[in-house]
């Protein structure tokens, strides 16, 4: 199942769009970007649907697609034209710092995590979505904006699942519907944190200078 | 048969230059909304220039009077290298890739020296940002082709293109990684947006423009021209080997090949105006950070290959 060559092709464009997500500075182009990045996701589980005759895993990709591909970017543009935060730029290292972690998370998927899983199961895909796995991480933890933060963490369910399903591991239909319907709600809580957020100190940005504003009563 | 590719391949890159500055410059006026110029235009302006009377510097040394034919000689060098169809070039020698890089080197030192040759201020802070700019973009350039010719086995573009007519799909991926370098390099090594404005006429924003700015005449002529060839060699590297279908891996149809090379270079002269119409050019220092994307890229791409 793993060596299906469209959810090889998948697996790789979930990893060059995580690479993309730490490069841009734009809020807009990162939630586009993770557009893309859950469609690939949709895209690779219809594909296994197909060849494995799994209509649980068509329907895993059914909800993929309405909740991360549509409602979830929906949301998140309308917050970035709600609160104008069209640009997130501070990171806490600098781009070419961060890009050397991303050069030594993918050596460090490639050389140390796949030829512990390759006696088990020998996939392209496998190391790819480790090094997405610690790349959409590494986004979180780097990008001062929440709204990136937001975006790692759903980035990372999408990593976690195509790596899940490339590794065989089924996973029961009601399951699916219950990680559809938590990464839903998560999104409408997130929004509300965002909203929160901005009221109080007038921007969605955690940078040490954002929370200057934070006084105790 | 052959002979003609061999003909097309020896002068298809000076023939048809000036007609992809022509088209790139068509398409951001539509873009713009504008109805621009002929693609042809090129082609005029520079037998307009080859008509022209010089005007030179009574400071100017041999650099500067010599600087036009060794940049556009350099350029023609690399083209011959370069198979435009099937998996033959003019001169095989030139098409290692490594001798790319160190003929672009050799163009460009040249350059940056005929820009400070004639003592003008401008000409010198050219020069100083061309300098910075490639020994910026030399790593990513050569970790992209460097990446390819690890994958294929083969130094020279001819080789690359022969081993990657059966690669398959998964190939891609670190391919598409190299490209990705390989097409920050390109906008870098050819003055395009982000990296430079090449329609500026502020010479305070000028880099590349400024190192020709003392130029006129049948010089000012080669230095367009070898700008130009510079570009759609670049373009043709990048269509040929780092997007599929390759004229290679075609077959024998010398016209399918063509009509593929063509809308290829058409995709690829559209994002370069794309991107020309809907960014804007970075700060200065903001260069390197984009440069040294590109240089990552290329190292991740060898990472995956290698691992």
């Amino acid at each position: 199942m793993s060596t299906i060559p469209l959810v090889v092709l998948c697996a790789a464009s979930v990893f060059a769009l995580t690479l993309l997500m730490n490069i841009v500075r734009k809020n807009t182009t990162l939630v586009h970007l993770y557009l893309l990045q859950s469609l690939a996701l949709a895209v690779a589980l219809t594909s296994m649907s197909f060849v494995e005759g799994s209509s649980g895993l068509l329907y895993a990709a059914a909800l993929t697609l309405a909740v991360k591909v549509v409602l979830a970017p929906a949301f998140f543009l309308r917050l970035i034209r709600k609160y104008e935060a069209h640009f997130s730029a501070a990171s806490y290292i600098n781009t070419p710092l961060s890009l050397l972690a991303l050069t030594a998370i993918t050596v460090f998927s490639y050389a140390f995590l796949y030829p512990q899983i390759s006696g088990y199961v020998r996939s392209p895909s496998i190391p790819l979505l480790f090094a997405a796995i610690f790349g959409t991480l590494f986004l979180m933890v780097n990008r001062r904006g929440a709204l990136a933060a937001i975006i790692g963490i759903l980035s990372l369910e999408n990593a976690v699942v195509l790596l899940a399903a490339s590794l065989g591991i089924e996973h029961a239909f009601a399951l699916e519907l219950a990680v559809a319907f938590d990464i839903a709600v998560w999104v409408a809580i997130a929004a509300g944190f965002l909203g929160m957020m901005q009221r109080q100190f007038g921007a969605i940005d955690s940078a040490p200078l954002a929370m200057t504003h934070l006084t105790e009563e | 048969m052959e002979s003609v590719i061999y003909i097309l391949t020896i002068i298809g890159i000076p023939l048809l230059s000036p007609a992809v500055l022509g088209l790139i410059r068509k398409m951001k006026a539509l873009m713009q909304s504008r109805h621009g110029a002929s693609i042809f235009q090129p082609y005029l302006d520079l037998a307009k220039l080859f008509q022209k009377n010089e005007v030179i510097s009574e400071d100017a040394s041999w650099i500067f009077t010599f600087a036009p034919y060794i940049v556009f000689g350099s350029t023609l060098a690399i083209a011959w290298g370069i198979p435009l169809l099937g998996t033959v070039a003019a001169l095989p020698a030139t098409g290692d890739f490594l001798v790319f890089v160190y003929l672009i080197a050799l163009g460009t030192f040249f350059l940056a020296l005929a820009g400070m040759d004639t003592g003008g201020g401008f000409g010198g802070f050219g020069s100083s940002r061309e300098m910075t700019f490639a020994a910026l973009t030399e790593g990513g350039l050569i970790f992209s082709l460097a990446g390819v010719a690890l994958m294929t086995g083969a130094s020279t573009f001819a080789g690359m293109m022969s081993a990657l007519q059966a690669a398959p799909l998964f190939a891609y991926l670190p391919l598409s990684l190299s490209g990705a370098a390989f097409f920050l390099a390109l906008l870098s090594e050819n003055a395009r947006y982000p990296v430079d404005n090449p329609a500026t006429h502020l010479e305070l924003t000028m880099v590349h423009e400024a190192m020709i700015l003392e130029y006129s005449g049948k010089r000012l002529a080669l230095m367009e021209w070898a700008a130009g060839n510079k570009l759609l060699m670049f373009i043709v590297i990048f269509a040929n080997i780092f997007v599929p279908w390759s004229p290679a891996a075609l077959g024998t149809s010398a016209v399918a090949a063509l009509v593929v090379l063509f809308a290829k270079i058409t995709i690829i002269a559209g994002t370069i105006a794309l991107i020309e119409s809907t960014m804007s050019k970075f700060r200065f220092f903001r260069v390197p950070d984009l440069l040294f994307t590109s240089f990552v890229l290329g190292v991740i791409s060898i990472v995956i290959i290698v691992l």
